[in-house]
Protein backbone atom coordinates (compact mmCIF):
# COMPACT_ATOMS: atom_id res chain seq x y z
CA UNK A 1 0.00 0.00 0.00
CA UNK A 2 1.40 3.53 -0.50
CA UNK A 3 1.00 5.32 2.24
CA UNK A 4 1.68 9.77 2.51
CA UNK A 5 5.13 8.41 3.57
CA UNK A 6 5.85 7.10 -0.13
CA UNK A 7 3.41 9.60 -1.71
CA UNK A 8 6.31 12.34 -2.49
CA UNK A 9 9.13 10.60 -2.29
CA UNK A 10 9.67 10.43 -5.96
CA UNK A 11 9.38 13.96 -5.82
CA UNK A 12 11.09 14.65 -2.81
CA UNK A 13 14.16 12.80 -4.17
CA UNK A 14 13.88 14.79 -7.26
CA UNK A 15 13.55 18.08 -5.56
CA UNK A 16 16.39 17.17 -2.98
CA UNK A 17 18.81 16.17 -6.20
CA UNK A 18 18.13 19.93 -7.33
CA UNK A 19 15.22 20.15 -9.22
CA UNK A 20 13.45 23.10 -9.00
CA UNK A 21 10.09 22.21 -10.70
CA UNK A 22 9.52 18.91 -8.10
CA UNK A 23 10.49 21.89 -5.28
CA UNK A 24 8.03 23.65 -6.77
CA UNK A 25 5.40 21.36 -7.50
CA UNK A 26 5.86 20.18 -3.69
CA UNK A 27 5.50 23.65 -2.40
CA UNK A 28 2.28 24.54 -4.55
CA UNK A 29 0.78 21.23 -3.32
CA UNK A 30 1.04 22.18 0.11
CA UNK A 31 1.31 25.76 0.67
CA UNK A 32 -3.04 25.80 1.06
CA UNK A 33 -3.04 23.06 3.87
CA UNK A 34 0.21 24.76 5.53
CA UNK A 35 -1.25 28.39 5.07
CA UNK A 36 -4.95 27.15 6.26
CA UNK A 37 -3.68 25.16 9.76
CA UNK A 38 -1.51 28.44 10.26
CA UNK A 39 -4.57 30.61 9.72
CA UNK A 40 -6.89 28.63 12.11
CA UNK A 41 -4.02 29.39 14.58
CA UNK A 42 -3.29 32.98 13.98
CA UNK A 43 -6.55 34.11 12.90
CA UNK A 44 -4.23 36.49 11.09
CA UNK A 45 -3.81 36.25 6.83
CA UNK A 46 -0.41 38.49 7.12
CA UNK A 47 0.77 36.28 9.95
CA UNK A 48 -0.31 33.17 8.24
CA UNK A 49 1.45 34.53 4.63
CA UNK A 50 4.51 35.34 6.50
CA UNK A 51 4.82 32.48 8.58
CA UNK A 52 3.81 29.57 5.94
CA UNK A 53 6.41 31.51 3.27
CA UNK A 54 8.99 30.79 5.75
CA UNK A 55 8.24 27.00 6.42
CA UNK A 56 8.66 26.88 2.97
CA UNK A 57 12.10 28.29 2.55
CA UNK A 58 13.11 26.53 6.04
CA UNK A 59 11.95 23.50 4.55
CA UNK A 60 14.07 23.96 1.07
CA UNK A 61 17.11 24.74 3.10
CA UNK A 62 16.90 21.38 5.70
CA UNK A 63 15.41 19.02 2.72
CA UNK A 64 18.12 17.12 3.14
CA UNK A 65 17.26 15.79 6.44
CA UNK A 66 13.96 14.92 5.77
CA UNK A 67 14.14 11.54 6.03
CA UNK A 68 10.78 10.41 5.53
CA UNK A 69 10.09 8.64 8.71
CA UNK A 70 7.01 10.72 8.40
CA UNK A 71 4.81 12.06 6.11
CA UNK A 72 5.97 15.19 4.31
CA UNK A 73 3.44 17.35 5.15
CA UNK A 74 3.80 16.03 8.86
CA UNK A 75 7.42 17.12 8.49
CA UNK A 76 6.15 20.30 7.05
CA UNK A 77 4.00 21.18 9.86
CA UNK A 78 6.76 20.61 12.53
CA UNK A 79 8.16 23.37 10.84
CA UNK A 80 5.08 25.42 10.77
CA UNK A 81 4.07 25.02 14.36
CA UNK A 82 7.61 25.71 15.72
CA UNK A 83 7.71 28.88 13.49
CA UNK A 84 4.37 29.67 14.71
CA UNK A 85 5.32 29.64 18.63
CA UNK A 86 8.74 31.17 18.24
CA UNK A 87 7.21 33.88 16.24
CA UNK A 88 4.14 34.58 18.98
CA UNK A 89 6.74 33.69 21.69
CA UNK A 90 9.30 36.00 20.84
CA UNK A 91 7.28 39.35 21.08
CA UNK A 92 4.51 41.45 22.64
CA UNK A 93 3.25 41.59 19.59
CA UNK A 94 1.91 37.74 20.36
CA UNK A 95 -0.76 39.31 23.17
CA UNK A 96 -1.80 42.05 21.06
CA UNK A 97 -2.52 39.39 18.26
CA UNK A 98 -4.46 36.81 20.70
CA UNK A 99 -6.49 39.28 21.67
CA UNK A 100 -7.40 40.56 18.57
CA UNK A 101 -11.14 41.22 18.46
CA UNK A 102 -13.32 39.10 16.28
CA UNK A 103 -14.00 42.81 13.93
CA UNK A 104 -10.14 43.18 13.81
CA UNK A 105 -9.59 39.92 12.53
CA UNK A 106 -12.27 39.88 9.59
CA UNK A 107 -11.35 43.58 8.67
CA UNK A 108 -7.90 41.91 8.56
CA UNK A 109 -8.71 38.88 6.51
CA UNK A 110 -10.23 41.13 3.70
CA UNK A 111 -8.16 42.15 0.16
CA UNK A 112 -6.87 38.84 -0.35
CA UNK A 113 -3.66 38.44 -2.69
CA UNK A 114 -4.56 35.75 -4.56
CA UNK A 115 -8.04 33.33 -5.26
CA UNK A 116 -6.44 30.36 -3.43
CA UNK A 117 -5.42 32.83 -0.17
CA UNK A 118 -9.34 33.85 -0.37
CA UNK A 119 -10.48 30.10 -0.67
CA UNK A 120 -8.37 29.34 2.41
CA UNK A 121 -10.14 30.68 4.87
CA UNK A 122 -12.97 28.61 6.67
CA UNK A 123 -16.23 29.41 5.76
CA UNK A 124 -15.10 28.70 1.68
CA UNK A 125 -13.48 25.49 2.94
CA UNK A 126 -16.40 24.91 4.64
CA UNK A 127 -18.79 25.57 1.65
CA UNK A 128 -16.49 23.44 -0.36
CA UNK A 129 -16.41 20.59 1.93
CA UNK A 130 -20.23 20.89 1.86
CA UNK A 131 -20.05 20.87 -1.59
CA UNK A 132 -17.91 17.02 -1.93
CA UNK A 133 -20.69 15.65 -0.01
CA UNK A 134 -22.85 16.28 -2.69
CA UNK A 135 -20.81 14.58 -4.99
CA UNK A 136 -22.23 11.01 -7.15
CA UNK A 137 -21.69 8.46 -4.33
CA UNK A 138 -18.69 6.75 -6.78
CA UNK A 139 -16.89 9.84 -7.37
CA UNK A 140 -17.06 10.81 -3.98
CA UNK A 141 -16.25 6.84 -2.36
CA UNK A 142 -13.27 7.28 -4.13
CA UNK A 143 -12.42 10.86 -3.69
CA UNK A 144 -12.80 10.95 0.14
CA UNK A 145 -10.81 7.70 0.18
CA UNK A 146 -7.64 9.48 -1.79
CA UNK A 147 -7.72 12.72 0.12
CA UNK A 148 -9.41 12.03 3.86
CA UNK A 149 -8.17 8.40 4.00
CA UNK A 150 -4.91 8.22 2.09
CA UNK A 151 -5.72 5.43 0.28
CA UNK A 152 -3.74 4.82 -3.18
CA UNK A 153 -5.46 4.09 -6.27
CA UNK A 154 -4.47 0.40 -5.84
CA UNK A 155 -6.07 0.07 -2.38
CA UNK A 156 -8.69 2.10 -3.47
CA UNK A 157 -9.50 -0.27 -6.93
CA UNK A 158 -9.34 -3.25 -4.38
CA UNK A 159 -12.02 -1.35 -1.94
CA UNK A 160 -14.49 0.01 -4.48
CA UNK A 161 -13.58 -3.60 -6.99
CA UNK A 162 -12.95 -0.84 -10.28
CA UNK A 163 -9.98 -0.87 -12.37
CA UNK A 164 -7.19 1.71 -11.31
CA UNK A 165 -8.17 3.28 -14.16
CA UNK A 166 -11.18 3.97 -13.43
CA UNK A 167 -10.40 5.08 -9.69
CA UNK A 168 -7.58 7.71 -11.36
CA UNK A 169 -10.83 8.62 -13.56
CA UNK A 170 -13.03 9.45 -10.89
CA UNK A 171 -10.54 11.19 -8.91
CA UNK A 172 -9.81 13.31 -10.89
CA UNK A 173 -13.53 13.88 -11.89
CA UNK A 174 -14.33 14.55 -8.51
CA UNK A 175 -11.81 17.17 -8.22
CA UNK A 176 -13.14 18.95 -11.67
CA UNK A 177 -16.09 19.32 -10.25
CA UNK A 178 -15.38 20.42 -7.20
CA UNK A 179 -13.03 23.00 -9.35
CA UNK A 180 -16.46 24.39 -11.50
CA UNK A 181 -18.41 24.39 -8.34
CA UNK A 182 -15.62 26.70 -7.03
CA UNK A 183 -14.97 28.78 -10.43
CA UNK A 184 -19.14 28.64 -10.46
CA UNK A 185 -20.53 28.75 -7.70
CA UNK A 186 -18.55 30.22 -5.06
CA UNK A 187 -16.02 32.98 -7.26
CA UNK A 188 -18.73 34.12 -9.33
CA UNK A 189 -21.38 33.37 -7.28
CA UNK B 1 -6.25 19.39 -21.81
CA UNK B 2 -8.24 17.25 -19.76
CA UNK B 3 -5.60 14.81 -20.83
CA UNK B 4 -2.70 16.64 -18.94
CA UNK B 5 -5.41 17.81 -15.90
CA UNK B 6 -5.81 14.13 -15.58
CA UNK B 7 -2.15 13.31 -15.52
CA UNK B 8 -1.64 16.15 -13.09
CA UNK B 9 -4.26 14.81 -10.82
CA UNK B 10 -2.35 11.98 -10.56
CA UNK B 11 0.95 12.97 -9.57
CA UNK B 12 -0.40 14.99 -7.14
CA UNK B 13 -1.72 12.00 -5.37
CA UNK B 14 1.94 10.33 -6.11
CA UNK B 15 0.78 7.40 -9.09
CA UNK B 16 2.91 8.27 -11.59
CA UNK B 17 5.80 6.14 -12.22
CA UNK B 18 9.38 7.72 -12.26
CA UNK B 19 9.43 8.17 -16.68
CA UNK B 20 5.58 9.44 -15.97
CA UNK B 21 6.54 12.24 -13.31
CA UNK B 22 9.54 12.85 -15.63
CA UNK B 23 6.92 13.88 -18.27
CA UNK B 24 4.47 15.55 -16.06
CA UNK B 25 7.02 17.53 -14.86
CA UNK B 26 7.81 18.52 -18.05
CA UNK B 27 4.07 19.50 -19.02
CA UNK B 28 3.99 21.82 -15.46
CA UNK B 29 7.10 23.93 -16.82
CA UNK B 30 5.22 24.26 -20.69
CA UNK B 31 1.73 24.81 -19.30
CA UNK B 32 2.33 27.38 -16.25
CA UNK B 33 -1.41 27.38 -16.14
CA UNK B 34 -1.47 23.83 -14.32
CA UNK B 35 0.81 24.85 -11.88
CA UNK B 36 -2.33 27.34 -10.59
CA UNK B 37 -4.45 23.86 -11.08
CA UNK B 38 -1.67 22.40 -8.13
CA UNK B 39 -2.62 25.12 -5.88
CA UNK B 40 -6.46 24.59 -6.41
CA UNK B 41 -5.87 21.24 -5.89
CA UNK B 42 -4.24 22.54 -2.61
CA UNK B 43 -7.47 24.17 -1.85
CA UNK B 44 -9.27 20.87 -2.27
CA UNK B 45 -7.18 18.90 -0.14
CA UNK B 46 -7.43 21.37 2.66
CA UNK B 47 -11.35 21.47 2.27
CA UNK B 48 -11.78 17.30 2.18
CA UNK B 49 -9.60 17.16 5.40
CA UNK B 50 -11.33 20.06 7.48
CA UNK B 51 -13.42 17.02 9.12
CA UNK B 52 -10.63 15.11 10.14
CA UNK B 53 -11.03 17.57 13.05
CA UNK B 54 -12.39 15.62 15.34
CA UNK B 55 -11.79 17.80 18.26
CA UNK B 56 -14.45 20.08 19.22
CA UNK B 57 -14.43 23.48 21.65
CA UNK B 58 -15.18 22.76 24.93
CA UNK B 59 -17.31 26.12 24.92
CA UNK B 60 -20.06 24.08 22.93
CA UNK B 61 -20.00 21.60 25.87
CA UNK B 62 -23.06 20.84 27.85
CA UNK B 63 -23.23 23.95 30.89
CA UNK B 64 -23.57 22.44 34.19
CA UNK B 65 -26.89 23.87 34.89
CA UNK B 66 -30.04 21.47 35.52
CA UNK B 67 -28.04 19.06 37.31
CA UNK B 68 -29.18 17.06 39.75
CA UNK B 69 -27.84 18.02 43.04
CA UNK B 70 -26.21 14.96 44.37
CA UNK B 71 -24.93 14.52 48.05
CA UNK B 72 -23.75 10.86 48.78
CA UNK B 73 -24.32 9.33 51.83
CA UNK B 74 -20.88 8.07 52.33
CA UNK B 75 -19.91 12.15 51.64
CA UNK B 76 -18.10 12.88 54.88
CA UNK B 77 -15.00 13.81 56.07
CA UNK B 78 -14.00 10.23 57.26
CA UNK B 79 -15.24 8.75 54.01
CA UNK B 80 -13.32 11.10 51.57
CA UNK B 81 -10.26 9.88 50.06
CA UNK B 82 -7.16 10.77 52.05
CA UNK B 83 -4.80 13.10 49.39
CA UNK B 84 -1.34 14.84 50.07
CA UNK B 85 -0.55 16.75 47.45
CA UNK B 86 2.88 17.11 46.34
CA UNK B 87 5.01 20.20 46.19
CA UNK B 88 7.86 20.05 44.62
CA UNK B 89 9.67 22.93 42.50
CA UNK B 90 6.46 24.67 43.22
CA UNK B 91 6.77 26.17 46.90
CA UNK B 92 4.79 29.44 45.47
CA UNK B 93 1.47 28.50 44.49
CA UNK B 94 0.71 32.31 43.98
CA UNK B 95 3.79 32.44 40.87
CA UNK B 96 1.84 29.57 39.40
CA UNK B 97 2.09 30.47 35.23
CA UNK B 98 0.57 28.90 32.30
CA UNK B 99 2.24 26.27 30.76
CA UNK B 100 3.42 27.98 28.16
CA UNK B 101 4.62 25.22 25.49
CA UNK B 102 1.67 23.05 26.24
CA UNK B 103 -0.39 25.29 25.98
CA UNK B 104 0.63 26.24 22.98
CA UNK B 105 0.54 22.39 21.58
CA UNK B 106 -3.08 22.07 22.82
CA UNK B 107 -4.46 25.26 21.37
CA UNK B 108 -2.76 24.21 17.68
CA UNK B 109 -4.23 20.44 18.31
CA UNK B 110 -7.66 22.15 19.50
CA UNK B 111 -7.52 24.21 15.80
CA UNK B 112 -5.99 21.56 13.57
CA UNK B 113 -5.90 18.07 13.00
CA UNK B 114 -2.20 18.21 11.78
CA UNK B 115 -1.34 19.67 14.35
CA UNK B 116 -3.02 17.19 16.97
CA UNK B 117 -0.98 15.04 15.72
CA UNK B 118 2.24 16.73 16.42
CA UNK B 119 1.22 17.59 20.02
CA UNK B 120 0.32 14.01 20.80
CA UNK B 121 3.83 13.06 19.44
CA UNK B 122 5.65 16.12 21.37
CA UNK B 123 3.96 14.98 25.32
CA UNK B 124 2.32 12.00 24.52
CA UNK B 125 0.24 11.50 27.74
CA UNK B 126 -0.22 15.10 28.97
CA UNK B 127 -1.21 16.46 25.92
CA UNK B 128 -3.34 13.49 25.18
CA UNK B 129 -4.85 13.57 28.95
CA UNK B 130 -5.87 17.61 28.47
CA UNK B 131 -7.33 16.76 24.81
CA UNK B 132 -9.32 14.30 26.43
CA UNK B 133 -10.97 16.74 28.66
CA UNK B 134 -11.05 19.24 26.68
CA UNK B 135 -12.96 17.28 24.45
CA UNK B 136 -14.98 15.68 27.41
CA UNK B 137 -13.63 12.35 26.36
CA UNK B 138 -12.03 11.84 29.51
CA UNK B 139 -12.68 8.20 31.13
CA UNK B 140 -15.03 8.10 33.71
CA UNK B 141 -13.12 6.76 36.66
CA UNK B 142 -14.88 5.26 39.48
CA UNK B 143 -13.50 7.18 42.76
CA UNK B 144 -14.06 7.48 46.30
CA UNK B 145 -15.57 11.06 46.75
CA UNK B 146 -13.18 13.86 48.01
CA UNK B 147 -15.14 16.31 50.50
CA UNK B 148 -14.55 19.66 49.40
CA UNK B 149 -17.64 20.94 51.36
CA UNK B 150 -15.41 22.49 54.05
CA UNK B 151 -14.31 24.76 51.03
CA UNK B 152 -17.98 25.22 50.10
CA UNK B 153 -17.92 22.76 46.96
CA UNK B 154 -20.54 19.90 46.72
CA UNK B 155 -20.56 17.04 43.93
CA UNK B 156 -23.22 17.90 41.27
CA UNK B 157 -23.70 14.77 39.48
CA UNK B 158 -23.35 10.87 39.92
CA UNK B 159 -19.61 10.37 38.22
CA UNK B 160 -18.88 11.74 41.54
CA UNK B 161 -16.28 14.41 39.72
CA UNK B 162 -18.24 17.80 39.04
CA UNK B 163 -18.31 20.49 42.01
CA UNK B 164 -20.12 23.20 42.11
CA UNK B 165 -20.60 25.88 44.66
CA UNK B 166 -22.76 28.05 42.51
CA UNK B 167 -20.47 30.04 41.06
CA UNK B 168 -17.41 28.28 39.74
CA UNK B 169 -17.94 24.28 38.46
CA UNK B 170 -15.40 22.02 37.99
CA UNK B 171 -14.12 18.20 37.63
CA UNK B 172 -12.06 17.05 39.62
CA UNK B 173 -10.89 13.43 39.86
CA UNK B 174 -7.51 11.21 40.75
CA UNK B 175 -5.71 9.81 37.48
CA UNK B 176 -5.45 5.97 37.16
CA UNK B 177 -2.82 6.88 34.37
CA UNK B 178 0.60 7.72 35.73
CA UNK B 179 2.38 11.44 34.50
CA UNK B 180 5.39 11.30 36.70
CA UNK B 181 4.89 15.02 37.26
CA UNK B 182 7.15 16.93 39.28
CA UNK B 183 5.30 19.97 39.43
CA UNK B 184 1.71 21.38 39.44
CA UNK B 185 0.96 21.97 35.47
CA UNK B 186 -1.47 24.50 34.24
CA UNK B 187 -3.24 25.22 30.94
CA UNK B 188 -5.89 27.33 30.08
CA UNK B 189 -8.60 27.03 27.12
CA UNK B 190 -11.26 29.90 27.04
CA UNK B 191 -12.63 30.32 30.25
CA UNK B 192 -11.85 27.16 31.58
CA UNK B 193 -8.24 26.12 33.44
CA UNK B 194 -6.46 22.84 33.80
CA UNK B 195 -4.44 22.25 36.50
CA UNK B 196 -2.77 18.79 37.37
CA UNK B 197 -1.38 18.23 40.53
CA UNK B 198 1.06 15.57 41.76
CA UNK B 199 -0.08 13.23 44.60
CA UNK B 200 2.31 12.34 47.20
CA UNK B 201 1.85 8.70 46.28
CA UNK B 202 2.76 8.92 42.45
CA UNK B 203 -0.91 9.84 41.33
CA UNK B 204 -2.42 12.87 39.44
CA UNK B 205 -5.30 14.76 40.75
CA UNK B 206 -6.77 16.43 37.92
CA UNK B 207 -9.23 19.72 38.09
CA UNK B 208 -10.74 20.95 35.11
CA UNK B 209 -13.24 24.49 34.87
CA UNK B 210 -13.55 27.99 35.46
CA UNK B 211 -11.61 27.81 38.62
CA UNK B 212 -9.31 30.83 39.37
CA UNK B 213 -5.97 29.70 40.97
CA UNK B 214 -6.82 31.06 44.37
CA UNK B 215 -9.52 28.58 44.56
CA UNK B 216 -7.42 26.26 43.20
CA UNK B 217 -4.69 26.71 45.89
CA UNK B 218 -7.66 26.90 48.66
CA UNK B 219 -8.84 23.23 47.32
CA UNK B 220 -5.59 21.96 47.20
CA UNK B 221 -4.78 23.09 51.10
CA UNK B 222 -8.08 21.94 51.88
CA UNK B 223 -6.90 18.11 50.48
CA UNK B 224 -3.44 18.14 51.54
Amino acid sequence: MKNNNTEDSQLIEKAKAGNMEALNFLMTKYYPRVYSSLYSYTKSKEDSEDLAQTTFIKAWKALDSFRGDSAFFTWLYRIAINLAKNHFQSSSYKKQKLNISEDERLYESEDPQNIETELLHEDALRSINKFIKTLPENLRTSFVLREVEGKSYEDIALITGTPIGTVRSRIFRARETILKFINEGMLNG
Amino acid sequence: MDKYDEIISSLYDGELDNDQTEKAMGLLKDHKDLSKRVAMYGVISAAAKLEQANVVDINAKKSYKNKVLWLSNGLTAAASVLLTVFFINQPDFSRLGVDRDSQDLINLAISSPEAQKIANLKEDTLVNHVLNLVNNDSNLIDQQPIDLRNVGFNLTDKSRRVYSNGEHNFIMQVEKKKFNLKKIRYWKHGNKDIYLVPLKDGRTLTLYGNLDRSTVQEIVKNIK
